[in-house]
């Protein structure tokens, strides 16, 4: 009865064994000529990998130069040998990308605040910025990945919608009529027709009815040359711009009297092309969303190996061999024995929670750190509390009492779980498989290892 | 469970270091680490792979981050905390001397960085934290209500707040850098003290049961 009793401990540490190794070292096989680890990389946090820079520097260009005399006239051709400078009685106005009054603190707060809501909407997972309260130079950072481009590219526009006429290039609606703008769907013959869908306020549903009555195709009776009478078709385009770009031209077939303006950005029957164009149309709907940009920056970018090695902090180093020490001394002394089982099976909890992690391509940030670390610990309590009341029922006793206890931390992990910024969701995701992880594996290996040394 | 009185020395030393920190941290704010502080970027381009720390600790002292840029590996971009007129031409000069090259000041790309705002720092936890702490507050309420509500509610408040300023405390008084690490350990104290709060009151209904 001992020897099975020793056997089947033995066979649960040489268990926890295999899993450790496999969690260290990796399982390696031979795949396309090449021995390859089969277990999957650690998906990592923009701390851990390579960063975008984002260094945005107020654009202070000079566009235009008007000089005018002292008679208030503006001169528009230079003559030679005459110096057009205000001592002379020349008065010069400099028209630059950004005038002096658009530069105050106010504007800065709210570029701030364009950008963080344009990187959150545009999927930024993580992102640090840093603005200069006094000359409103931003910096960002953001992980370094596929969409790091488009992100930038987005997140610097400025924002400035127009419908426009398109022959006299009047504008007939901007931002300001603007209530909110989405991407809607819509099946056409030619396949699936991605819509931004913007909706206006009062205001802007009245001058879209007055618009979409204007600007539109009719059929004019003339009379040729010949005295015949032909019909012409006339139409009136409207233009639809953003920062001066031309989005669309097009007419009204109906009047438009909901106040709702559908902009067709492609039609396509493959997956893959309707995807970039509501890729396309969330990027315009993030934009027009989160307003006007009030300032013009000049935008640099650079990839940085950004890569932080916590153990080349020697604090975090030897505060983690301490803790580690303190624990063990205090399972021995506690447990006797089993307290020497007890650090193994934390061994093989760590172990397999690194693995699941990596399998679950859950993005370890330091936050998720932080998950592990207390995944860790409630699991050498749970141990503790298993191997210490051995002689107690194993399920009601201790796990059900002990899962009753850890409510809270389930809130926290679900909540942090749904959050969209990685740091925040890593966490949350870390505590998740770990308490899964913990309950898997004490269910298993420590409720057999502790029955084992209950057998008579 | 309020009427014990051996914690009481102990909270009067804790209410002693938080308010001694708040001090701190109205006359002199939070010292900011390397990355997360002002700080300036140099950036430099070589066309061979070189060896700089050195000369870098030599000039700019302890604190300065050496990185490689991904589109050159050769090109390295330096941060300090500032960077003198002087600083720069030693800099400059020294490179010179180590690599026998001809590079010039000019060739240097400096940035002045500002510092991280603590808002933008902490702003990004407050909605799941504020959730979490209502639901968990409540859950408590519900749960520990034999306890009394009142008692329940102030042990909660106070373990869980009096942890995060005593964090900020210590932060103030040892002049502890804020960098990558201040925001995760804060949110590690966060759920800490609600692992305290369950022991406290599971505790306290047995002696209640008793």
């Amino acid at each position: 009865m001992k020897t099975k009793k020793i056997l089947k401990i033995i066979t649960i540490i040489l268990l926890i064994a295999i899993i450790s190794i496999a969690s260290i070292f990796g399982i390696y096989k031979l795949k396309d000529y090449r021995v390859k680890n089969v277990i999957p990389d650690y998906k990592l946090g923009m701390e851990f990998s390579k960063i975008r820079v984002i260094n945005l520097k107020i654009d202070d260009r000079i566009e235009t130069t008007q000089i005018y005399d002292k008679d208030g006239n503006e001169i528009t051709e230079k003559k030679e040998g005459i110096e057009y400078t205000e001592e002379n009685g020349y008065t010069i106005k400099e028209n630059k990308t950004n005038p002096d009054e658009v530069l105050t603190k106010d504007n800065y707060k709210k570029v701030n605040s364009i950008l963080k809501n344009r990187l959150v909407k545009l999927g930024a997972e993580q992102y640090t910025i840093k603005q200069d309260w006094n000359n409103g130079n931003i910096q960002i950072q953001i992980p370094e990945n596929d969409s790091s481009d488009r992100i930038i590219s987005n997140v610097i526009q400025k924002g400035t919608f127009q419908l426009i006429d398109d022959e006299t290039k009047e504008v007939l609606l901007d931002n300001s009529n603007i209530k909110s703008v989405k991407v809607v769907y819509g099946q056409t013959e030619t396949g699936t027709t991605v819509y931004l869908q913007i909706k206006f306020d009062d205001a802007g549903k009245q001058k879209l009815e007055e618009i979409s009555k204007i600007y539109v195709q009719t059929t004019v009776q003339t009379t040729n040359e010949e005295g015949e009478t032909e019909d012409t078709t006339e139409t009136k385009n409207v233009a639809i711009t953003l920062d001066g770009e031309t989005l669309t031209t097009t007419y009204f077939g109906d009047t438009l009297t909901d106040g709702v303006l559908n902009i067709g950005m492609g039609s396509a029957q493959n997956n893959a092309s309707l995807q970039e164009y509501i890729i396309s149309a969330r990027e315009i709907a993030t934009i027009l969303n989160s307003g006007i940009l009030p300032i013009e920056y000049e935008e640099t970018d650079y990839t940085l190996n950004n890569e932080i090695n916590l153990l080349e902090n020697k604090y975090i180093v030897y505060s983690a061999i301490a803790i580690i020490v303190l624990v063990c001394l205090y399972f021995i002394i506690k447990l006797k024995l089993k307290g020497l089982l007890a650090i193994i099976f934390q061994v093989g909890y760590a172990s397999l929670l690194l693995l699941v992690l990596r399998y679950t391509n859950v993005k370890i940030t330091i936050e998720g750190i932080v998950g592990i670390v207390l995944s860790i610990l409630f699991n050498c309590i749970f141990t503790y509390k298993a191997l210490k009341n051995s002689d107690q029922n194993f399920i009601k006793d201790i796990t059900v009492k002990f899962a009753i206890k850890l409510i809270p931390i389930y809130i926290i992990a679900i909540i942090f779980t749904f959050n969209s910024i990685a740091n925040i969701s890593s966490l949350g995701m870390t505590l998740v498989w770990g308490i899964i992880t913990m309950y898997l594996y004490n269910l298993t290996l420590t409720q057999i290892t502790v029955k084992t040394i209950e057998e008579k | 469970m309020l009427k014990n009185k051996k914690i009481l020395p102990i909270v009067v030393i804790l209410l002693i270091i938080i308010i001694s920190g708040i001090a701190v941290l109205c006359i002199k704010g939070m010292n900011y680490g390397l990355s997360f502080g002002n700080n300036t970027t140099i950036k430099i381009g070589f066309n061979e792979k070189t060896e700089i720390e050195d000369i870098i600790k030599e000039i700019f002292g302890k604190q300065y981050k050496i990185e490689t840029l991904n589109d050159q590996e050769n090109n390295v971009l330096i941060t300090v905390k500032s960077a003198s007129e002087e600083q720069i031409n030693t800099l400059v000069q020294k490179v010179n001397e180590k690599y026998s090259i001809n590079k010039t000041t000019s060739e240097l790309e400096l940035t002045n960085n500002p510092k991280i705002d603590v808002k933008n720092l902490i702003l990004p936890y407050v909605t799941p934290v504020m959730i979490t702490f209502i639901l968990i507050i409540l859950y408590f309420v519900v749960k520990y209500k034999k306890i009394g509500i009142l008692t329940v509610l102030v042990y909660t408040l106070s373990i869980s707040i009096g942890m995060q300023l005593l964090y900020l405390s210590i932060y103030a008084i040892m002049r502890i850098p804020v960098n990558e690490l201040t925001m995760p350990i804060s949110i590690f104290l966060f759920i800490l003290s609600f692992v305290i709060l369950v022991e406290i009151f599971e505790k306290s209904k047995i002696k209640d049961k008793k």
